[in-house]
């Protein structure tokens, strides 16, 4: 969890800005967002019923834009209580990394539509409030996909706005979850090798049998100084087969800062 | 830019119709799929159905034939409560808001071999030591310890006197009769005061799949030495059928040692960890998915067996005596 702090990651950001700052075509920017999630979910290994709740939720974005590519590193956080209709009640933690690169080496960056990729890595963590035993499950992936960009700026009233919407689906990867009862996945221990077991632990991701995909539509106010804020609608779901399911559906609404870096 | 803009409502309205397929609806509480959901979960997660010859499918058909629509939350509750029963398991509960399901059997039909006043009375008296959870007095230069249950956090502290007293008697008397269990933590703790070295006590496999058969490999259960010194002196551990669970796991932990010995009546039982469910009607229920073996694979949920058996004596009680800590002091200081 040490590498997520921001005590690593501002530093990183700030020596990596500095390097390709030389390159003087390139654009830097630092998003930081803040907000709620209502995340509705379902881990069979729990139970049949679905747990939902409002959970705090925050991203640190880095991107990078080229003129002919904008690289965007996305680092996510949520907590938060989840309940069910009768009360019983989860707490459920996520963390994750979000990278998109897209293409736009044919059109502006600052307009229109672009392809790109995504990858995603995201680690989820829940334990139950009213399970003695086996309360504790969790489940990982990190999977690639394709993405699409679109970005329509306009003016109001003399100030510069501009709508910005991002999805992106995960096709391929690899994950890992807990196992059919206790929290450690199937085949953990079966080994006397460690990187033996983490093969054993592991089972792919691949679209058809897991899915991943999300949106990120948000209405941007440029100022004057070239910073910006911005609010945010994220919508997302994920669904990891195999073993006991693990269904979740999350919309977040985020209020986010924009710092110009370069 | 317009028909661009489009394909981009078209994905919005893609993402949110992927809402009820990939997060389905909560299941109803309907009388029939509560009884589904109770019957299917037990079936693919229990632990013991192989070991006590239990035909689930013909108990399925026998209470379902008796679930209606219109079938009232109690008796609802009386009918799984019932199918439950069936498993003859002491981990296994069905929990509601007004009443909650057990099987005691494992204890019921034996000797109760415990008389809480005559030890209150008679050997732990009004100067007996309080080290947390672990009640304990000298009784003719041998330390006799009360541990009423497992679900007491014992600290190192407590231990470590507990142990210091030990050292300057000639053994231990371990009394854990009547205790239901709780935590493995404190079992293993306790244990760990008496063993001299590293050793298996145990293995245990967990249910890997819905399958009867479908558990994952034989993990050893092993008991470490405290860091501290250990006392390595004769223990003798008393047990009854009360004796269940994380008690039966320590009374084994216990019987692996050289220097320990257990007399009573073997322990009630409760070699499989439950696991938690909950029902669409909100109830939650639990029930066994491990199964852990002894090193001669017998099963801990049939109990463990006892070095030396012995009841508790009716004339004995009589005479203001506890025949299991006579017999024991008596071994102790032979």
């Amino acid at each position: 969890m040490r590498f997520f702090s921001p005590y690593f990651i501002l530093p990183f950001l700030l020596a990596f800005g500095a390097a390709t700052a030389a390159f003087s075509q390139t654009k830097g920017n630092l998003w930081l967002a803040t907000g709620l999630q209502l995340q509705s979910g379902r881990d069979r290994g729990f139970s049949p019923m679905i747990y939902s709740g409002n959970r705090s939720f925050s991203l640190a974005t880095f991107g990078i834009e080229s003129p002919h590519k904008t690289e965007t590193f996305q680092f996510e956080f949520g907590y938060g209580p989840l309940t069910n209709r009768f009360g019983n009640s989860l707490n459920s933690l996520s963390a994750g990394v979000l990278n998109y690169t897209f293409y736009h080496k044919e059109s502006p960056a600052e307009r229109g539509l672009h392809w790109g990729w995504a990858n995603q890595n995201v680690f989820n963590v829940r334990r139950h409030n009213g399970f003695t035993n086996y309360s504790l499950r969790y489940d990982y992936f990190t999977a690639i996909g394709p993405a699409l960009r679109y970005i329509y700026p306009f003016e109001w009233k003399g100030q510069s706005f501009r709508w910005q919407t991002v999805a992106h689906w995960q096709v391929v990867g690899f994950q890992i979850k807990s196992g059919y009862i206790g929290a450690d996945p199937e085949g953990l221990s079966e080994e006397e090798t460690g990187f033996g077991n983490f093969l054993r632990a592991v089972d792919p991701f691949f679209a058809g049998k897991d899915w991943s995909m999300g949106l990120e539509s948000s209405l941007v106010w440029t100022l004057p100084t070239g910073n910006s804020l911005a609010i945010r609608y994220r919508p997302e779901i994920s669904s990891l087969g195999g073993g006991q399911p693990v269904q979740r559906l999350g919309q977040a609404v985020l209020v986010m800062v924009n710092i110009r870096l370069w | 830019m317009v028909k661009q803009a489009r394909y981009f409502w078209i994905l919005v309205f893609f993402q949110f119709s992927c809402e009820q397929w990939v997060l389905p609806t909560a299941p109803s509480p309907d009388a029939i799929e509560v009884f589904d959901s109770l019957w299917e979960d037990v079936n693919d997660r229990y632990s013991f159905f192989s070991h006590k010859g239990i035909d689930w499918e013909q108990v399925r058909e026998t209470y379902r034939a008796r679930v209606s629509d219109d079938i009232g939350q109690l008796e609802l509750y009386e009918l799984l409560a019932d199918m439950l029963f069936e498993l003859r398991d002491g981990h296994v509960n069905l929990s509601t808001g007004f009443n909650r399901s057990r099987n005691w059997e494992w204890y019921q039909e034996f000797p109760v071999n415990y008389d809480e006043n005559l030890i209150e009375q008679e050997y732990l008296g009004r100067d007996y030591w309080i080290s947390g959870p672990l009640l304990h007095q000298v009784l003719d230069e041998v330390l006799y310890v009360n541990y009423r249950s497992f679900a007491q956090r014992i600290s190192e502290a407590n231990l470590q006197v507990v142990v210091e007293r030990a050292k300057r008697t000639r053994g231990v008397i371990i009394d854990v009769r009547n205790n239901g269990g709780g935590n493995l933590s404190n079992a293993a703790l306790l244990a760990s005061a008496f063993a001299e070295e590293e050793m298996e006590y145990a293995r245990q496999r967990i249910k890997s799949g819905p399958g009867p058969e479908e558990f994952g490999p034989w993990e050893p259960m092993v008991l470490s030495p405290w860091e501290e010194d250990t006392f390595t002196g004769l223990v003798i551990v008393l047990t009854n059928r009360r004796s269940y669970s994380a008690t039966s796991f320590f009374a084994q932990m216990m019987n692996t040692l050289p220097n320990a010995l257990l007399l009573g009546d073997q322990t009630g039982g409760g070699g499989g960890t439950p696991v938690f469910g909950e029902l669409p009607n909100g109830w939650t229920y639990r029930f066994s998915a491990t199964q852990t073996v002894d090193l001669e694979n017998r099963q801990l949920e049939d109990g463990v067996l006892v070095d030396l058996r012995l009841d508790l004596d009716p004339a004995a009680v009589q005479r203001g005596e506890d025949n299991l800590i006579e017999a024991a002091i008596s071994l102790l200081r032979r």
